[in-house]
């Protein structure tokens, strides 16, 4: 007891002495006091739910729209500078609704680090929904995606659109979780929303080494059998290809990482969908 | 310029008392817990300092509370004699490493032997990092002691791991005070 006493008048004593000193750097490291590069604090009540608050505002924006515009991008693991470019060239010249990234927010599940990308991906016009991806998993960091963008199979309508946004990562998890979410996907094939055609989105297709193996056909069968399922879209592989995975012409698109500073921008109407490969 | 008469005391021991510490220290954030307390020695011409801490990440920062553990070395250039015969000194510059080994079970990668080459696909140990610090410290003598020289430090450091340095450098976008992190902290000698 007295010995604690001892040393809160030796604190005391030493904050008078240095009182300038430690007051300037109190006041500057309020801004950057982390505690472990893997702790979760955010900081900010504002960056919880990140994909909820923006499904809403796309939701309402396309109810009435026969044309739904939006870009699919990935892979900004390490890439900020880049991604901050994307952003920039997307405000000046892209006329969308609404942008997909298609999951590896960071490199190493570093909290900073899906905050770094937030920072850059909130300046864009029109709002961004975030899958996860297999680096966003490490350290458990899965945590973090969840407490900043929500749960990790989700899904939203875009006027006649259905985008099914599922966790593919399967390796990550040991085996320990059902990944893919068939239980997911089965209720997402029952619902009895208003949509016409369906777009599955994924951050490892089907055949990668992050997928499991095993069910990837039963997968690809449930893709299929929802409502006007138009094609599936994934990140991952850092370059863009179009493959028809299973040989029966329903494509797997990829987009490229951000260090190839390309993205994928697709129109689709009720006729149909075009897309390109745009580098910034 | 001076050698730093800081922790004297402790050098003045070590014959009698060869593995007794030379000091504790208290630290707050520095990226290495949110709390963490520990020992270290001081040797030639206490310009070097070798230190061990045990840190603490309490629950809420993560699923789960965890400790650290932190082995560091500290390098003093010089000391500057701030108020003569009062025992007060500035250490314009402190340089440290340090590694930091976080006992968190979710801090592991998964089962490696799923990965072509292990360690390879992504080639690092959330568990372990390296840190860099530079700082800077006030040592002024301990009042209230009745056990004759004793010293108290009140320091800060600024540093980041190895993890954030590879970012800082692959994009210069990032400011500082995005990659950079404090640590302010207590050192007692005994």
């Amino acid at each position: 007891m007295i010995f604690a006493l001892r040393i809160c008048m030796c604190i005391v004593y030493c904050l008078k002495k240095v009182q300038i000193l430690f007051f300037v750097f109190l006041l500057l490291g309020c801004e950057f006091l982390d505690y472990h590069p893997y702790d979760t604090q955010l900081g900010d009540d504002d960056l919880r739910e990140l994909n909820h608050k923006s499904i809403e505002i796309i939701e309402r924006k396309c109810a009435d729209k026969d044309t739904v515009r939006f870009i699919m991008m990935g892979d900004s693991q390490g890439w900020y500078d880049e991604t901050e470019d994307f952003v920039g060239y997307v405000n000046e010249n892209c006329h969308i609704d609404f942008v997909v990234h298609g999951g590896d927010i960071t490199d190493f599940g570093m909290t900073e680090e899906f905050l770094w990308v937030h920072d850059d991906m909130k300046h864009l016009k029109v709002p961004y929904v975030a899958l996860i991806g297999n680096h966003d998993i490490l350290s458990s960091a899965n945590h973090t995606y969840c407490t900043m963008y929500g749960a990790e199979d989700f899904a939203f309508t875009a006027g006649f659109l259905r985008f099914i946004c599922l966790n593919t990562n399967a390796l990550e998890y040991n085996d320990s979780k059902e990944i893919p979410n068939f239980s997911f996907m089965e209720a997402e094939l029952k619902d009895s929303l208003n949509y016409t055609n369906s777009i599955v989105i994924m951050h490892a297709a089907p055949g990668t080494e992050q997928f499991n193996t095993n069910v990837k056909d039963v997968f690809h069968k449930t893709v299929c059998a929802y409502r006007g399922a138009l094609f599936a879209l994934n990140a991952h592989g850092h370059h863009t290809s179009i493959n028809d995975l299973f040989g029966d012409d329903f494509m797997y698109y990829q987009c490229a990482s951000m260090g190839k500073r390309s993205f994928l921008l697709f129109t689709v109407t009720p006729e149909g969908y075009t897309y390109e490969e745009i580098l910034f | 310029m001076i050698i730093s008469p800081f922790f004297s005391i402790g050098q003045e021991k070590k014959e009698k008392y060869r593995f007794r510490p030379n000091y504790v220290k208290a630290q707050y954030a520095g990226d290495i817990a949110c709390i963490s307390a520990g020992v270290g020695y001081s040797y030639s011409e206490n310009r070097w300092e070798t230190e061990i801490l045990l840190g603490y990440v309490p629950k809420g920062l993560r699923d789960n509370g965890f400790v650290t553990f932190t082995l560091k070395q500290n390098y003093i250039p010089w000391s500057v004699n701030v108020v003569k015969d009062k025992g007060i000194y500035f250490i314009p510059l402190t340089c440290a490493l340090a590694v930091n080994i976080a006992f968190d079970p979710d801090l592991g990668l998964p089962n490696l032997a799923n990965y072509d080459g292990g360690y390879g696909y992504y080639g690092f140990d959330p568990s372990i990092h390296f840190n860099l610090m530079l700082g800077q410290r006030i040592v002024v003598k301990r009042p209230f002691c009745k056990k004759g020289k004793r010293d108290i430090a009140i320091y800060y450091e600024i540093g980041s791991n190895e993890l954030t340095i590879i970012n800082a450098i692959r994009n210069s976008s990032l400011r500082p005070r995005e990659y950079l992190n404090l640590g302010l902290g207590l050192i007692f000698t005994i």
